[in-house]
């Protein structure tokens, strides 16, 4: 962040601040910085506290300076409040202790010790409220799964009926151009005896409707030996597809 | 730093660093001195100095300083008065704590 970065960003953070402190702000680290000789597009990242932290300490300092257990300390303004329940620095002294340690990431440790203790109040409560909207949404999508599962049925039987309907005409069709053709062939051969020409019509006709038998036994057998394992593969393989989906996802 | 600097001793520190200057010291000498002294932040250090003010034991004037006005800050007599005041106080109370360590220190 540059100087005027800097300085841009703590006005606007200082919006809320009477005009007074907030010109008397910026003169000050405006003056700070002229003389610490940060120059207008010089970085000022390592030199200078972050603005929002500035700022933050100025609000408290105006808003709360009085108060007994708000203090100003080198560990900057820190309000009793806020403050962990413990003062006790149980790893000052010791080895793991870091004399080299800066502000900030004191500062940082600080925040993120007490914002962990206050996740950790928390995780009872927190489970069992899952469990209880977990339960409550299983008790209001009970229809919308019946009703789901229902929808997928239908269309699986409907399906499968659809299937079997073609099965039933092909053999129906295989079964009657069959017969009528050799009952047809029969009566051409007698009806030759009496008319020649209609003997031999009928008997094409009798041939036609034989071939066309035949092409319905071939469809029937192909009905049986293709189509039916290939949408039963297709389903048991969507089955497997669903039911493994909601093993890894559970 | 294990100790925590209160704002009364972060306010006798700074009282003493401005009166150590006759003439007065603007606001990155006096956080540079400070520093001799504690670990300490400049955005900890403007309230102190705005509080000092505000309580008049610090005022404030301006010093053209290469071609724009600088601000400067200066001990007043009360700020003198309250600085005696922590001085003798510190005196009393570090003479206390050091006695009381030492004695520690020869029973052990």
């Amino acid at each position: 962040m540059t100087r005027m970065e800097f300085l841009k960003q703590l006005e606007y953070l200082l919006q809320d601040v009477d005009e007074k402190d907030r010109e008397d702000a910026l003169t000050y680290y405006l003056d700070y910085m002229d003389a610490a000789g940060i120059a207008e597009s010089d970085s000022v990242d390592g030199l200078l506290d972050a603005p929002e932290k500035i700022a933050m300490t100025i609000k408290s300092s105006l808003n709360g300076g009085g108060d007994d257990k708000s203090e100003f300390s080198e560990q900057g303004f820190t309000d009793g409040r806020m403050e962990p329940e413990s003062h006790v620095p149980e790893v000052y002294g010791s080895k793991d202790w870091k004399e080299s340690k800066t502000k900030d990431e004191t500062y940082e440790e600080w925040d993120s010790e007490t914002a962990h203790s206050d996740r950790e109040d928390t995780p009872v409560n927190n489970n069992r409220g899952k469990y209880i909207m977990i339960g409550i949404l299983i008790v209001l999508a009970l229809p919308l799964i019946f009703g789901a599962g229902g929808t997928v049925f239908g269309v699986i039987a409907a399906v499968f009926m659809c299937i079997f309907g073609f099965f039933i005409g092909a053999a129906g069709c295989a079964i009657g151009f069959s017969v009528g053709g050799i009952a047809l062939f029969a009566a051409s051969i007698a009806r030759m005896v009496v008319s020649v020409p209609e003997g031999i019509l009928m008997m094409g006709l009798s041939f036609i409707m034989v071939a066309l038998g035949i092409i319905s036994v071939i469809l029937t057998i192909l009905i049986c030996t293709r189509l039916l394992p290939w949408i039963i593969r297709g389903i048991v393989s969507l089955f497997r597809r669903l039911f493994q989906r909601g093993g890894t996802a559970a | 730093m294990v100790f925590n600097t209160g704002a009364a001793l972060l306010d006798a520190i700074v009282l003493s660093v401005v009166s150590k200057e006759k003439d007065g010291t603007y606001g990155y000498k006096i956080t540079q001195d400070v520093r001799q002294v504690i670990d300490i932040s400049e955005s900890t250090l403007y309230p102190v100095l705005r509080r000092l003010q505000k309580d008049q034991c610090l005022e404030v004037y301006d010093v053209q300083f290469g071609g724009r006005n600088r601000r400067y800050y200066r001990i007043t007599p009360a700020g003198l008065v309250q600085l005696n005041l922590y001085r003798t106080e510190w005196k009393s109370y570090s003479s206390k704590i050091t006695q009381l360590f030492e004695r520690e220190e020869m029973s052990q």
